[in-house]
This record gives structure tokens, C-alpha cells and sequence, in this order.
């Protein structure tokens, strides 16, 4: 009997499809089971396979021509004698490699994302698609670094309402607290000149391999200052008053491992080269969060130089364990008057000293400041040792 | 305020509720003469005598449906069954007539009365006596389920299930009863409160009984490795269990891990993750995480034990599957 | 024959019967109601084991605690049970004994000593049992009485019981209503001891009555009770008697002889019990009007249970739990 092949329907909202290909042509002969054809919905190709065996008669419609659901597609004979029927025919589904298929007639193709199809599913977890209503984001944008892709809450670009502070933190956070709750602090400030600093610097950097910098003649001046005036060099501990004595002096330095304070030890009593030698390793070590425990601790003062920055005066908090703290600003140039009350051009650094009045009164520490000064006003001395 | 082992709160617990009530008896095999064969009801028989501290012959069922029938006839019976794998016997007792009196009698009666009983493993103690089977009994309305972790909690919980007018399973851990910790016997413990035992914000961890001190080994190591600060919740109650407290901590750390002792599959866990998924859904910023047992009789051998136990490394795994 | 001081008196073998009257009358009214469709679920009918029923319930004091099973009707009523509250409870309404909960297997009522009636064979009795160990824990002088049928002679639990009773020389009687029939097994093919066998070997007394003499039950009762308010530890009484329904309703009892049918009637407790009241000068019609007024008295009682309302279910989840004051979960 000649019956017709038929456009399926393989999804519920499928009004049309078109044969992808034909496995056969006329003449040839199909067991059941076998595909005959291949068709292409809005979602994915489906293989056809008969129910019955048979004999392909006739195509009637080649691949790439859309035809709707119930459509004659071709004919094929059964086989079994008859009249000729316009009967559809029983096709059984064959599965694609992703798509759940139950009844001929109750198919409904879920689209799988590799075939890709129009229907985009966001991976996202419940948490951050909440968090993107609320901010209005749009998740298609969003990459998920989550398992599977997964958006997650820290994957948005809003940073959340609350982050987690690091170990490293919470560790700064308590120091910092510490410090201002138990030193009590108090600031002298002062523009220092340092023209003829930054003079002897550039000719101490003609022919070297290993440049002194700035800070390093800041260090020096402040190791000499704690020499002038050892009664300064002292810290307040648990057990008294400690006499150090040392001249260590303390570099505040800024990486992204976090804040450290590596110590010039002896600062006062070395020349600025070898504060530099001593420096220059210490600092690549900071840069890689090597920094060993006895490079840390210890020492009356640190400097904290912005000078890179653009601040007039910095005033920083004090270490705990230590005295002083010098906030040093950036070079200023201003016009002051001279002798003769001319304008004269200066350079100058906004120079804060926070001190611990637990240890020191202003006297001591206004005295220490003008040594501190004149260390930096006469550059010179600071390359040899006295 | 007083230190003391586990088994020793649990026995003080018992001293104070026999001299508090007169109606609180103490039955079970080898309670009596023998002090319990943990010792945990050492010297109750000195202090009370034979008709309120009662040895029985080996009869689970009908030791613990004569419970029933002395709660029900105004007494607070405790009824010990030495092993919680044995409470398999008790079942009906339990099961269909404890839970069910006061319902089915519409109302009308209560059963206050308490099995207690230690599970838990890691002593080799094999197959049949290590078993930790709380999960069967949460899922019997009608009876309370309690689990406590410290000395502290053990002694007071003890005294809030006697206290209490309905069935509880009061379970131990044998491995726990050597446990020292601080008991202050006026300090008291509702049943149905769970205790947030570590503050953090990263994850939870929900736990009961011995796997508590677990999730707080991990969370330290955590928090000193990797800086990541996990909160510890101890359920103390597992039936009912403090659903506030859990989804609250869930609310503010948006990842949860249920650790127990007990086997993962159809656990504890499994109803509290559900929970979980449903009513807290949108916090979730990972899925919803189990720690347990693996699907096995608890072997015999130690080095079997040990790979089959629930312990700091499967927690720290869990942890850090949680914050991917 | 247990020596007794005070012999059945005939204002209380009038009451007897007049329990068993009403018996008769609630299990027959049952009988027809469940084959209309009108009662939910199971129910197991004690038509033939009256005497059993009055003569323990009648015998025992207020105080003293009983346990009974699924066949627990008679039992129930025999203890006092509301007639309207038992209706109401057989038909799942909110006025039920337990309030619609439990149904035929469980009318109990704790305020007047019955322990439960249990779905669970056996299951009354480690109940009972540990009921009478409250009794001694508080020297109180009650008795605990577990009712069983010979079915639950195979039980674990009672063999456990026995044992655990007789160590601690509880007030625990043991009350077995021996019908033959172990739901559709005869007993014999059920147990292969005896009662009495087994009483033996635990060195209970036992005693074995006629359980269709409603008399000889009441005798057999109190002179057990009596032994037991003394505190010579537990005893167990058998009663020989017949269950004329099936194991449920429902049960076609296909496998019993039909010859058995006439011996039932020829045993019936209430037909023995008109005899012996008539012996003692009872009237026909004083007799009659007894059954008029229990057959009166259900009628009364149906009707009620017919139009209660059903119960509420939010008001179920109460019942899970006893409220404790201050206290939520």
C-alpha cells in the first residue's frame, strides 16, 4: 500500500520544519527502526526512523524546504498490498544525543546548549541572581567564575555591601585601633628646605649603579637626629620606659602584600650609601612579602614619606611599640623672603612628627624636629660618618 | 562551676533530677548494681535505692514500653538502652506507642519520659555498636530528639528532657564521654535551641554531637591558612531543631555545610538542607552541602574506621568546595 | 474458686449484666453501621466475650489502671467509658473520646484508668507493666490490668513481661481472653505451649475460668486483685470464651466450621447470665427492661455521634506535643 511520509511534530510549539536530509532514496528498501530522514526544527535536528518496513516510493520535497507540521514529505510502500491510504504513519523518534524525548505524541524538544540554539540559560546562583535584581544588573553581561561557569555574588561588579577582611586585615585593623586607643598622640610640624638635599642627591647618583634615593637621605638625617638627641630614642613598654639608644630607624613602606615597616637598624650611625645598600634589598624583599621577622619591630621612629604623592602634610599614626612616626609631604616651591626681604625661591617638605607624650613632652620633641632639620638643611654631613 | 567529664555530667544530671522529683526513676540493663556498663549511672543505686533505680533483664521492648506505662501512670521514668544500635528492639515502644499516646488519645495523656542512649563510633566497637540512628526517631512525630556536645549542655539538656512532658531520646556519644568541660549546674539549656559556637562570616557549618568540635578544628585551621572565617552552629536539639538560628547565620554568610557523624544518605542533613533550599533560597551563593558518613555499615578494622569517620579533612573539603 | 470476703451481691450482678447488655447492644449497633458504610476504617467486634469484659472492668477499682487491644470495646465501655464520647470516636467526629485521632482501635480514656487500647498486639501489655511499677515506685496499692487475646501468647513482649514482672513482683494481672482464634489462625496452629505452660515456668500463678460465666470472672478477678494489692508479685487469669464476629468486620470467617455458629450461641454470656439472674428472682420483665434501656441508651448515643462535627485539622497538630508553659517549638 502507498503511504505518505509526514512532516512530525516534534514540539509543541512546532508549526514547521524542513528535511535536513534523506538517508534514502526512492527504490531503496528500510527496515523498521532504521532513519529514513532528518528534520530540522527551530531547536534541533531530529533524526526519523520507521515503525514499519518498507520501500522508498517518491520525494517530494528536497532538503532545505520549510514544510508545515503534517505535511507530505515523500511516499513509501508497506508492502502489504491495499489501496493506497493517506494515512500518517507511525514514526518512532529516534533520541538526539541531548534531547529527552518521551511519546511520539507528546513530544516537547528541550533545546540543548550545544547545539546552539536562541535560548541562553544564565548559570547563576540564587544569591547573585537576588543581588542583580536589587542593583538592576544585567547577568547575560556577567561572567561566572563559579564551578560550571557558575555566576556567583562576588562575580557582580558591584563589589557586595560587605567584603571579607583578609587575615592580614583584621591583623592591621587591631594594630592601628591599638595605637590610637593607648598612644597619646601629638603633631609638630614644619616646612623643612631641601634644596641642597636634593642637590647632593643628584651628584651622589652621577656614575652609580645603586641610587640613593630621597627617602634614604631621610633616613640618615632622622638616624643622626636620634644621635643628637638620644633622650627621644626610647619607647614605652609594658615594663617601663625603654632606653634604645639604637638610632633604627623605620621605612614605612606601601605594597599590595599590605603595609610594612622595614628598620634601618643603626640608621644614625652608617653614612646615606650605606643606608642605601642596606635599603635596596630590604625593599625588592617587601615587594615579594619576604621580609624576614628581625627586618620588623624594633626602633623608636619610622618615616612615612608621601613624597611621591601630592600632599602637603601627612599625619600618620604611630607604631605601636615605637615613639614617632615623621609624616613627610612632597616638595613644595614657594617664594619666601630673604635677608633683604626679597622673594627667594625654596623647596620645601611639610614635615609632621607624631609623638608619644607618653614619652615625650613638646620640648623634647621640638628639639629632636629642629635636629631633624638641620640634618636636612646640611646634607653634606650625612655622607660621612662623624 | 565545676570540671568534669561527659559521663560524669550525665550522671550528676541524673543525682540532681532523682532528689528534684520523686516521681524520676532510672531503669536499664546493668543501671543499678553494675553503675551502667559506661559507668555513666555510677552510684545512683547508693544514693536512691532499688525501687527508683531499677536493673532490668535484657528486654528492650519491654523495658521501654513499661516506660510508657510509668510515664503514663505519673512517673518520669529514664530508661537507658546501652546501645543506641539496640533501640532497633525498643521500635515499637517507641514508634507506635510513646509518639502516638498523646495524639491518638486526643490529647488527653502525656508520656514524659526520656531513653537515653549513646551511639557513635571510632572505638572499633563494629557494625552493631556504633551506630548513630538519631535520624529515624526526628522523623517520628510525637518525639523529641536531643544531641548535646559538651558536659555543659549534656547536663543541662538532661534535665530539661526529664522535665520535659513528652518523649525524648536523650543521645550521647560513648566517645565523648571522656570529654572534659565546665558544668554549671544552674545554668539551663531548652530543648529545641541551637548554640552558635564560632562567629564568622564566610560559611556555616551546622553540626550536633561529636562532629561539632570537628567543624571547629576546621575552622580554625581555615581561618589560620587561609584567613577565611567560618561560623560554627551546634544544633544541641535535633528534633525540633532551632531553624531560626541556622537560616539566620544563612542569611549572613550565604554558604552552609551540615556535618554529621551519622550517614550522609537521608540524614539530618538531608532535612535541614531542604529546608534550607526552600526557605532561604536566595541567599544561597553555592549549593547546599553534606558531610557524612558514607553509605556502609560502620566497619570493625581501624584503619577502615578511620577512612569511613567524619573528620577534619572531609570538613576543611566541604569548606572549601563551599567557597568556589 | 479464689476466696473472697464479700460474695457478688445481686445489685452488682445486675450491674454486670447490665454492662454486658449494653456491650452487646453498642457491638451490634456496630455491626450494622459498618456494613452501611457509615464507620471509617477497622473495627473488631467482641460479640460472645461480654462476661470477660464486665467481669474485669466491673471488678477492678477506681485507681487502678487497665490496658486493653484492638477488640478493646467491650473492655472500654466496661470501665465507664462515655457511650456519646465512644460513638463519637468510632465515627471519627470531634467529639470522640480522642477527638477523632484514633478511632475504634484506641478509645481510651487516662482520667478513668484505661491506658490505651492498642492497634499492636501485645503491645498493652509492657504498658500495663510499667504502669504497675509506677504503683509500687509510689506505693499507691493500684493494680495494672492487661487484657490480651490468645494471638498474642506468641508475643515477645510477653513472655518478657512475665519474666521482668515477676523479678520485680509487680501488681501486674494478666488477663487473657482465650477465644481460639489468633485473627484467622486457631490457636493451636499459632502457639505450641500453653498459657498456663508458660505461667509455669515463670512461677506465676495462673488460674483458668469459664469466661462466659460472668460470675466466675468477677470471682476470679477479685481474688486476684486481691493478692496483688498484697504485693506477692503477678498473676495471670485465662478465660476460656468465644468470639462469635470475625477477626474484623468484614471477615467473612470462611474459615471456620459452621457447627461452630451453634455452639456460640449455646455458650452466649448474656443468655447464662438471664438464667442465673432469674435464679436469683430476677423478672422477665425487669430483665427486658434492661435491655430496652442499653438498646435505648445507644440509639441515644448513635445519634449524637451521627451529627458531631468533624474535627478541626489545625487543631490536630496540637496534640502532636504538650504545650509547655512558657515555652514554644
Amino acid at each position: 500500500m502507498r503511504k505518505p511520509f509526514l512532516m512530525p511534530k516534534l514540539g509543541l510549539t512546532m508549526t514547521e520544519g524542513s528535511i535536513v536530509e534523506w538517508k534514502l532514496k526512492p527504490g531503496q528498501a528500510f527496515n523498521r527502526g532504521q532513519i529514513i530522514f532528518v528534520v530540522e526544527t527551530d531547536k534541533s535536528a531530529v533524526d526519523i526512523e520507521s515503525e514499519q518496513s518498507g520501500v522508498v516510493l517518491e520525494i517530494v520535497h528536497f532538503p532545505g524546504k520549510a514544510v508545515s507540521v503534517g505535511g507530505v514529505l515523500g511516499y513509501w510502500d508497506d508492502e502489504e498490498g491495499g489501496a493506497n491510504s493517506e494515512s500518517v504513519v507511525e514514526f518512532q523518534l529516534q533520541k538526539t544525543s541531548t534531547v529527552p524525548v518521551t511519546a511520539v505524541d507528546s513530544v516537547e524538544v528541550f533545546p540543548a546548549q550545544h547545539q546552539g540554539n536562541d535560548i541562553k540559560r544564565i548559570v547563576a546562583t540564587p544569591f547573585a541572581r537576588r543581588l542583580a535584581r536589587k542593583f538592576n544588573i544585567d547577568l547575560h553581561k556577567v561572567s561566572g567564575t563559579g564551578p560550571n561557569g557558575r555566576i556567583k555574588a562576588a562575580d557582580l561588579p558591584l563589589g557586595p555591601a560587605t567584603t571579607q577582611p583578609t587575615a592580614s586585615q583584621l591583623i592591621l585593623a587591631k594594630r592601628l585601633v591599638g595605637a590610637k586607643q593607648n598612644i597619646p598622640h601629638f603633631y609638630l610640624s614644619l616646612e623643612v628646605e631641601v634644596s641642597e638635599l636634593l642637590a647632593l642627591r643628584i651628584q651622589l647618583n652621577l656614575d652609580v649603579d645603586v641610587r640613593v634615593s630621597v627617602n634614604d637621605l631621610f633616613v640618615a638625617a632622622a638616624g643622626r637626629a636620634l644621635l643628637d638627641c638620644p633622650q627621644v630614642d626610647r619607647v614605652w613598654s609594658e615594663d617601663g620606659i625603654i632606653r634604645l639608644g639604637s638610632t633604627d630607624v623605620g621605612i614605612a613602606v606601601h605594597s599590595s602584600q599590605g603595609l610594612f615597616a622595614p628598620i634601618v637598624r643603626g640608621a644614625g650611625r652608617m653614612t646615606v650609601r650605606q643606608i642605601t645598600e642596606k635599603t635596596r634589598p630590604m625593599l625588592e624583599r617587601v615587594r615579594k612579602g619576604r621580609l624576614n621577622a628581625l627586618e620588623m619591630g624594633g626602633g623608636s621612629l619610622t618615616i612615612s614619606n608621601a613624597g611621591m604623592f601630592d600632599v602637603t602634610y601627612i599625619t600618620p599614626i604611630i607604631n605601636p611599640g615605637q615613639a614617632m612616626i615623621l609624616g613627610i609631604g612632597s616638595v613644595r616651591e614657594v617664594f619666601r623672603p630673604d635677608a633683604n626681604c626679597l622673594p627667594s625661591l625654596r623647596r620645601e617638605v611639610g614635615v609632621v612628627l607624631a609623638c608619644d607624650h607618653r614619652i615625650l613632652d613638646g620640648v623634647a620633641a621640638l628639639n629632636f624636629l629642629q635636629h631633624f632639620k638641620k640634618r636636612v638643611q646640611q646634607p653634606q654631613l650625612l655622607t660621612t660618618l662623624e | 562551676m565545676t570540671l568534669m567529664a561527659y559521663a560524669h555530667a550525665v550522671n550528676l544530671s541524673l543525682m540532681d533530677a532523682l532528689r528534684a522529683d520523686d516521681r524520676v526513676i532510672v531503669l536499664g540493663e546493668d543501671v543499678a548494681e553494675a553503675g551502667g556498663s559506661f559507668k555513666v549511672t555510677r552510684g545512683l543505686l547508693e544514693s536512691y535505692g532499688a525501687t527508683r533505680v531499677i536493673d532490668t533483664p535484657i528486654s528492650e521492648a519491654t523495658i521501654v514500653s513499661a516506660a510508657v506505662g510509668a510515664a503514663m501512670s505519673g512517673l518520669r521514668p529514664v530508661v537507658e538502652i546501652m546501645f543506641m544500635d539496640f533501640i532497633t528492639l525498643a521500635m515499637d515502644a517507641l514508634v507506635n506507642q510513646a509518639a502516638k499516646a498523646r495524639f491518638m488519645f486526643g490529647g488527653k495523656t502525656s508520656v514524659p519520659m526520656v531513653v537515653r542512649t549513646p551511639h557513635g563510633g571510632g572505638l572499633s566497637a563494629g557494625p552493631q555498636h556504633s551506630q548513630c540512628l538519631e535520624a529515624w526517631f526526628a522523623h517520628v512525630p510525637g518525639l523529641k530528639v536531643v544531641c548535646p556536645s559538651t558536659p555543659q549542655d549534656a547536663y543541662s539538656l538532661l534535665r530539661s528532657a526529664i522535665d520535659d512532658p513528652d518523649p525524648v531520646i536523650f543521645v550521647e556519644h560513648k566517645g565523648l564521654y571522656g570529654l572534659r568541660g565546665d558544668v554549671d549546674s544552674s545554668v539551663k539549656v531548652p530543648i529545641g535551641h541551637a548554640a552558635v559556637v564560632r562567629q564568622g562570616r564566610a560559611l556555616t557549618l551546622v553540626s550536633y554531637g561529636a562532629t561539632v568540635a570537628v567543624c571547629l578544628s576546621a575552622a580554625k585551621q581555615l581561618a589560620e591558612k587561609n584567613g577565611i572565617d567560618a561560623e560554627v552552629i551546634d544544633l544541641r536539639t535535633l528534633q525540633p531543631w532551632d531553624k531560626a538560628t541556622v537560616l539566620a547565620s544563612v542569611r549572613k554568610t550565604h554558604r552552609v555545610a551540615i556535618v554529621h557523624e551519622a550517614v550522609q544518605a537521608f540524614g539530618v542533613g538531608a532535612e535541614i538542607a531542604a529546608c534550607i533550599a526552600e526557605d532561604a533560597f536566595d541567599e544561597l551563593d553555592a549549593p547546599v552541602m553534606r558531610v557524612g558518613a558514607p553509605f556502609m555499615p560502620v566497619p570493625f578494622s581501624r584503619s577502615l574506621e578511620k577512612q569511613y569517620a567524619v573528620d577534619e579533612t572531609k570538613v576543611v573539603a566541604a569548606m572549601h568546595r563551599l567557597l568556589l | 474458686m479464689s476466696d473472697i470476703e464479700s460474695p457478688l451481691s445481686l445489685i452488682e450482678f445486675k450491674e454486670l449484666h447490665e454492662t454486658m447488655l449494653l456491650i452487646r447492644s453498642v457491638e451490634s449497633t456496630l455491626v450494622k453501621v459498618f456494613a452501611n458504610g457509615e464507620v471509617p476504617g477497622f473495627i473488631h467486634l467482641s460479640i460472645g466475650q461480654e462476661a470477660v469484659a464486665a467481669g474485669v472492668g466491673c471488678a477492678i477499682s477506681p485507681g487502678d489502671t487497665l490496658a486493653t487491644t484492638h477488640r478493646g470495646h467491650g473492655h472500654v465501655l466496661a470501665m465507664g467509658l462515655d457511650l456519646e464520647g465512644f460513638f463519637k470516636e468510632i465515627y471519627g467526629r470531634n467529639g470522640g473520646v480522642c477527638r477523632g485521632r484514633g478511632g475504634s482501635m484506641h478509645v481510651s480514656d487516662m482520667s478513668l484508668g484505661i491506658i490505651g487500647a492498642n492497634g499492636i498486639v501485645g503491645a498493652g501489655i509492657p504498658i500495663a507493666l510499667g504502669s504497675s511499677l509506677s504503683f509500687r515506685t509510689r506505693g499507691t496499692g493500684g493494680v495494672s490490668v492487661a487484657l490480651f487475646g490468645d494471638g498474642a501468647m506468641a508475643e515477645g513482649v510477653l513472655h518478657e513481661s512475665m519474666n521482668f514482672a515477676k523479678l520485680l513482683k509487680l501488681p501486674l494481672l494478666l488477663v487473657c481472653e482465650n477465644n481460639g482464634w489468633s485473627e484467622f489462625s486457631p490457636t493451636d496452629r499459632q502457639f505450641s505451649g500453653s498459657l498456663a505452660g508458660m505461667s509455669a515456668a515463670f512461677n506465676i500463678p495462673h488460674e483458668c475460668v469459664d469466661g462466659n460465666d460472668v460470675e466466675a470472672v468477677w470471682h476470679a478477678c477479685k481474688g486476684a486483685l486481691k493478692e496483688l494489692r498484697g504485693g506477692h508479685g503477678p498473676r495471670i487469669l485465662e478465660c476460656m470464651t468465644h468470639r462469635v464476629r470475625g477477626h474484623f468486620e468484614g471477615d467473612a470467617q470462611k474459615y471456620r466450621q459452621k457447627t461452630e455458629q451453634s455452639l456460640l450461641e449455646a455458650a452466649d454470656p448474656i443468655i447464662r447470665s438471664e438464667y442465673r439472674l432469674k435464679e436469683l428472682g430476677c423478672t422477665e420483665d425487669e430483665l427486658h427492661r434492661m435491655k430496652i434501656h442499653s438498646e435505648e441508651r445507644v440509639a441515644a448515643a448513635l445519634l449524637e455521634a451521627r451529627r458531631d462535627a468533624e474535627p478541626d485539622f489545625a487543631q490536630a497538630f496540637h496534640d502532636v506535643h504538650t504545650p509547655v508553659p512558657g515555652g514554644t517549638l
